[in-house]
């Protein structure tokens, strides 16, 4: 068993609760956002439309949106403005159940024997929307380069063809695949209640993925509390797969760090393409959506997200359909909305402030942060130039400095000192004696640079 | 329904809970062994010039961040940590307004006139003494003696401090000095530059805790170490053992609080190496051939000028950028 050697980075004291998983009462009204980390979705439905659970709703002509599909029966009852996770204005079709209308299921089911396009035309059908804030979605991450190439003419010629031979790096052999099982940040125990509870889906996904991307190599990450569980062994066992083993550090399980870690590759920024260095990293969660939906047909979509009321250490692990709004959530837990002063989607460290209740837990939400106290302000305080940051950053930088460039618009020369090498885990700021927000500075150095980069 | 109304912020949403406050109140904690130590061997009269020289320190904090119109900053701890540290440099017996000048000297001119807090290039706890040492070389030349009770009598061999002695009577003379004394603090001195142990607990604690850099006392005890080493086998008749030079004098405050003030270090780990080793090569360079007592007041100044330079070594960062188009 190999250890997973984060330089730098921070330990958290792994007190994990004993969590048990509930599930929420099934919700009548659920809203689908038409836009993710990857792109935008354009509605393929109408207000009024009957929809049937598994049909795809909405999509798009580019090969690296995955598209998006109910879970429930219903109506579309209205198409309204909504933020993405990410904060970008746009738009959510809200569906309300209804018992009359029956399932379709537009999705590609295969067996556990499919062949390799099959399955990359199957993963992509199910449209699979991940955690992390990769470059490409799953089937384009970790598809071997033969793979897309036999779909591309299988497919003829389209203008979605023509962009899937413009994916970066398509011609990159996949060497290793890395399954990630480590809880993404602090206060986070999805991933790792996933890999201990449901194993069996785990191995026949990596099995599915290990055909698809023809990697030699396969690892699996796992917190150090699961090292010697039962599910451990029975993925290593059946996988002869190599597991590594987290020491407990922020940001082990975030994706350039870990590949890092695993194989001593490291990753192009600011793409962070993993193809590149020929590497595949893919999380438990989605491993699961992908088993329900490609070889169990299971039109649920149901996504286990975990909910903090982080200002009374309480925690809770919910099991709810993709589209499930905050507010139902909230509603269940028997929470006053009023009361609340912030939600975040996405975990304290890596996650989005909304304020909209209306937005839904989809798969690229794994914990909702609901806080009724009092909330803690960054400020902009002068530097004191302690060296904290520069002892937490894991990725070598002098976060103090870039965001120092970035707060006087000196984005040229962010560049130099490596802003793009930033992975935005944060914990730059979360050290900072000066309460200075230097993570969502560079953040904001990385946008002017982006806005500069598509005028010029 | 009424819409509730949230706070957007970008991530992260939550802090480890460090403040500057924190950070200068915990450096205060650090320094309580220290002034427990000098009461212990010099009595209540080491009070005397800490008391003066906070005051001095706060007062000219808070008349001048009134004076310009900023916001007083004075709660954060930093003005108090720097009138401690001077009053732990300075004898009881020198007249009250030596360390409430030093310290004002040592606020106003490094820390305030370039910004405040953080933004002191050298450090105000050595600027001010340097000041009034310079200025005031007779009143300042002049050392206490630890307490009778602890066996020390006036015209012994140690009237002052090792240091001194060395430089006056050579290093056949503090062979008599024992070790137990150097590190326990039964010398004369001031008492922030006697006691090893207790200044050591201090500094154990602010490292523990992340205070300061581990980097820094590390090169600086090390390197003045192994400087003196190479002298000592090569002419011990001439310079003083590297172990009697370490638990001497300013050498382990140096290392652990006065290398280590906030916005006079380098913030990267190799620099921080550099820096710490050349203030200790630097102290052995004056203490041996100087004409000052001790090395370390100087050679930190000397280092806190050159350590932006040094901070221009790059960090190499992980990950590769491509080309953008």
């Amino acid at each position: 068993m190999k250890t997973i050697k984060v330089a730098k980075g921070l330990s958290f004291p792994v007190r994990q609760p004993a969590l048990a998983v509930r599930k929420v009462s099934p919700p009548r009204r659920l809203v689908y956002p038409t836009g993710n980390r990857w792109g935008w979705l354009y509605p393929e439905v109408k207000e009024g439309d009957a929809v049937g659970a598994g049909q795809v709703i909405a999509s798009s002509s580019l090969p690296y949106v995955p598209s998006l599909k109910t879970a429930i029966s219903g109506t579309v009852r209205e198409i309204i403005k909504l933020p993405t996770l990410q904060l970008r204005e746009g738009q959510a079709i809200v569906i309300e159940a209804a018992e009359d209308v029956s399932s379709v299921s537009q999705s590609v089911s295969i067996g556990e024997d499919a062949s390799p396009v099959e399955v990359f035309k199957a993963i992509m059908d199910a449209g699979i929307w991940e955690v992390d804030d990769y470059a490409l979605p799953l089937h384009l991450r970790v598809a071997a380069p033969e793979v897309i190439e036999e779909y591309i003419k299988e497919s003829g010629e389209s203008e979605f063809v023509e962009s899937l031979r413009n994916i970066p790096y398509r011609d990159r052999a996949i060497e290793t695949l890395i399954v990630n099982a480590l809880d993404r940040q602090p206060q986070s125990w999805v991933r790792s209640h996933i890999f201990a509870s449901d194993s069996d889906r785990i191995v026949a996904g990596v099995r599915l993925l290990q055909r698809l991307s023809g990697a030699k190599q396969t690892i699996v990450a796992v917190p150090s509390h699961l090292a010697d569980s039962e599910s451990t062994k029975k993925v290593m066992d059946a996988l002869k797969a190599e597991v590594a083993v987290s020491n407990g550090k922020y940001p082990a399980s975030l994706e350039p760090i870990l590949i890092l870690a695993l194989t001593g590759k490291e990753m192009v920024f600011p793409s962070k393409n993993s193809r590149e260095c020929g590497v595949a990293v893919v999380d438990v969660m989605a491993l699961e959506q992908l088993v329900k939906a490609v070889l169990e047909s299971n039109e649920d979509r149901e996504v286990t997200v975990q909910v903090n009321l982080s200002g009374r250490r309480e925690y809770h692990l919910l099991k709810c359909p993709v589209g499930t709004p905050v507010l139902h959530i909230i509603d269940h837990l028997a929470l006053n909305p009023d009361s609340l002063t912030k939600v975040v989607l996405g975990g304290d460290f890596l996650g989005y402030a909304h304020y909209d209740l209306d937005v839904p837990i989809t798969g690229e939400v794994d914990v909702l942060s609901l806080w009724d106290t009092e909330i803690f302000h960054y400020k902009h305080d002068p530097c004191i130039r302690c060296g904290f940051c520069v002892r937490v950053c894991p990725m070598n930088l002098v976060p103090a400095e870039i965001s120092m460039c970035c707060e006087y618009n000196r984005f040229e020369e962010a560049v130099g000192k490596g802003i793009y090498q930033c992975i935005e885990c944060g914990l730059c700021s979360y050290v900072c004696p000066s309460h200075r927000p230097m993570v969502q500075l560079i953040r904001h150095g990385k946008q002017e640079l982006e806005r500069a980069r598509e005028v010029s | 329904m009424k819409k509730p109304s949230l706070v957007i912020s970008p991530s992260p949403h939550v802090h480890s809970g460090w403040s500057v406050s924190r950070l200068y109140y915990e450096t205060l904690l650090a320094l309580l062994p220290v002034v427990l130590g000098g009461i212990y061997f010099f009595g209540f009269g080491v009070l005397k010039p800490i008391v003066f020289a906070v005051i001095g320190a706060v007062g000219a904090e808070v008349v001048w961040e009134k004076a310009i119109g900023r916001s007083v900053t004075v709660y954060d701890g930093s003005a108090v940590v720097t009138g401690v540290l001077l009053g732990l440099l300075v004898s009881p017996s020198v007249p009250w307004w030596i360390p409430l000048l030093g310290a004002v000297i040592g606020v106003l001119v490094p820390k305030h006139f370039f910004g405040g807090v953080g933004q002191n290039a050298f450090s105000t706890v050595l600027v001010g003494w340097a000041v009034v040492f310079v200025s005031y070389k007779a009143i300042m030349a002049n050392y206490p003696m630890p307490h009778p009770a602890f066996g020390m009598v006036a015209g012994g061999y140690v009237e002052y401090p090792p240091l001194e002695v060395l430089k006056w009577d050579g290093v056949d003379v503090i062979k008599d000095i024992p070790i137990k004394d150097l590190l326990l603090g039964n010398v004369p001195g001031t008492a922030g530059t006697t006691s090893v142990i207790a200044v050591f607990l201090g500094g154990l604690y602010l490292l523990l805790r992340g205070i300061i850099p581990w980097q820094v006392p590390v090169a600086y005890l090390g390197g003045a170490f192994l400087f003196q080493l190479v002298f000592w086998l090569i002419n011990p008749a001439r310079y003083a053992s590297p172990v009697f030079h370490i638990f001497t004098g300013w050498m382990f405050l140096g290392a652990f609080f006065l290398a280590t003030e906030k916005g006079t270090t380098p913030l990267k780990p190799l620099p921080m190496l550099l820096y710490g080793l050349g203030c200790g090569i630097l102290t052995m360079v004056i203490r041996n051939w100087g004409i000052y007592m001790d090395g370390v007041p100087f050679a930190v100044l000397l280092m806190n000028a050159l350590a932006p330079l040094l901070d221009r070594i790059k960090l190499e960062p992980r990950g590769r950028v491509e080309s953008l188009a």
